[in-house]
């Protein structure tokens, strides 16, 4: 995108979906979801006038968030980091305790899960995204987002069962 | 949806709660784009500077040997005339480069006000098109003016009747100390581009939609003398707006409606 052309077009996604793909990085593991996002409209930013209409440009934003919140992960196994959960509220109140109780599990069991199987679960039951969008954000097939939405389920009960 | 999955989707939801907003997070994004910006000015520089000293290395010697007192050429050859004793300069430069003009084709009895500026891309079968919003003075009243054209078509342009007039609607001064000059759709936009028409000190407009969402209008291109341009992409299929407010450039709350 070159100054004005465009600008309260990317200006007016900004202000949409910050908040949203900052938590689509969190909820696929990265320790840094702001910079994740931050970066990925800096990136969408040099694509814009490529293309081809403004409705193309959310579907690359999550796809680049998918793809930076990959690369964040392989670099924390490199430096054998754990993604710390900075953003956890730790003063729960009680009353929320058993509901806090069972997303730490349900967190949990997401973790023991593949790179791929949590990504569709998240894009999924998070995104709301249908399984054609699914693909696109991951570039991969429509059967192979099936298949691993059903497998990702299968483990993630039994992840919860064992747990 | 069996209980697994809305087990799945309560936690996702809750999980995603946790992370707190960010309360300047466009202005960190405006910066990155600034340092971006910066990076990729200085690059192509560097390439230039790289360039010419190479075409300097290689045009030094050829000038020297040219410019050498000699009657034998390096072939051994006598020259038949004597050369001049100048390198020739070539044809004129073309630095300045002409001024590329802009995207409005004055009209008598039309004063532009402010640049036709691009408020979004559409995709048509017959290619690529973008909304252009402008302002103009006619007969004594300030318009503001949008249409649809393809990419690179001049407004007032040969073809302006292949892609019909554009739509023009007044814009009121304020008064009693009020900003707005005008709000509402763009007519003829595919996204639901919002228009605010303010007094020039209003920087960004927040916008509450119809349905209780929080949208941000920004300013287009440079400013008219009384006004400035703000755009907000609402949607389609949304409604007009519950409510503004009008803020400065430090985010100071000028004007709420």
């Amino acid at each position: 995108m070159a100054g004005a052309p465009g600008m309260a077009a990317f200006s007016a996604l900004f202000s949409e979906s910050f908040e949203a793909m900052k938590r689509l990085a969190y909820l696929l593991g990265a320790d840094d979801p702001e910079n994740i996002a931050q970066e990925a409209f800096v990136r969408l930013h040099d694509r814009w006038h490529t293309l081809y209409d403004d409705s193309k440009a959310l579907p690359y934003l999550r796809a680049m968030v998918v793809n930076l919140s990959r690369s964040r992960l392989r670099h924390l196994k490199v430096v054998r980091k754990t993604p710390p959960e900075v953003m956890l509220d730790e003063l729960s109140a009680e009353s929320h305790a058993i509901a806090r109780q069972e997303h730490r599990r349900i967190r949990e069991a997401l973790g023991k899960l593949s790179r791929r199987q949590r990504e569709v679960l998240v894009l999924r039951y998070w995104l709301d995204l249908d399984q054609a969008a699914i693909a696109e954000t991951l570039g991969v097939a429509v059967g192979t987002v099936k298949a691993t939405t059903s497998h990702a389920m299968n483990n993630l009960r039994k992840h919860l069962e064992e747990g | 949806m069996d209980e697994l999955e809305r087990r799945l989707r309560s936690a996702l939801v809750e999980l995603a709660e946790e992370v707190p907003p960010s309360h300047n997070a466009w202005a960190d994004q405006e910066r990155r784009l600034a340092l971006k910006s910066r990076r990729a000015r200085v690059r192509p520089v560097l390439m230039a500077a790289v360039a010419a000293a190479v075409a300097a290395l290689i045009a030094v010697p050829v000038v020297i040997f040219n410019l050498r007192p000699s009657g034998v050429q390096a072939g051994g050859v006598l020259p038949a005339e004597e050369h001049p004793s100048s390198v020739a300069t070539g044809p004129a430069s073309n630095w300045p480069p002409p001024k590329t003009g802009n995207n409005y084709v004055p009209v008598p009895n039309e004063k532009l006000i402010t640049e036709p500026v691009s408020v979004e891309t559409v995709t048509r079968p017959e290619g690529q098109w973008e909304t252009l919003v402008y302002t103009v003075q006619r007969d004594g009243t300030q318009l503001m003016c949008s249409i649809p054209l393809p990419y690179g078509v001049k407004v007032n342009g040969a073809d302006q009747a292949k892609y019909g007039s554009p739509a023009c609607l007044p814009l009121i001064a304020p008064r009693n100390g009020r900003l707005m000059w005008f709000k509402g759709f763009l007519p003829n936009s595919a996204n639901g581009m919002y228009a605010y028409v303010m007094t020039p000190n209003v920087q960004s407009v927040l916008v509450r939609t119809a349905d209780n969402a929080w949208k941000v209008a920004y300013r287009i291109g440079p400013q008219g003398p009384d006004y400035a341009v703000l755009i907000a992409r609402l949607g389609p299929q949304q409604g007009q707006p519950k409510a503004y407010t009008a803020r400065d450039g430090r985010d100071a709350t000028l004007e709420n409606g």
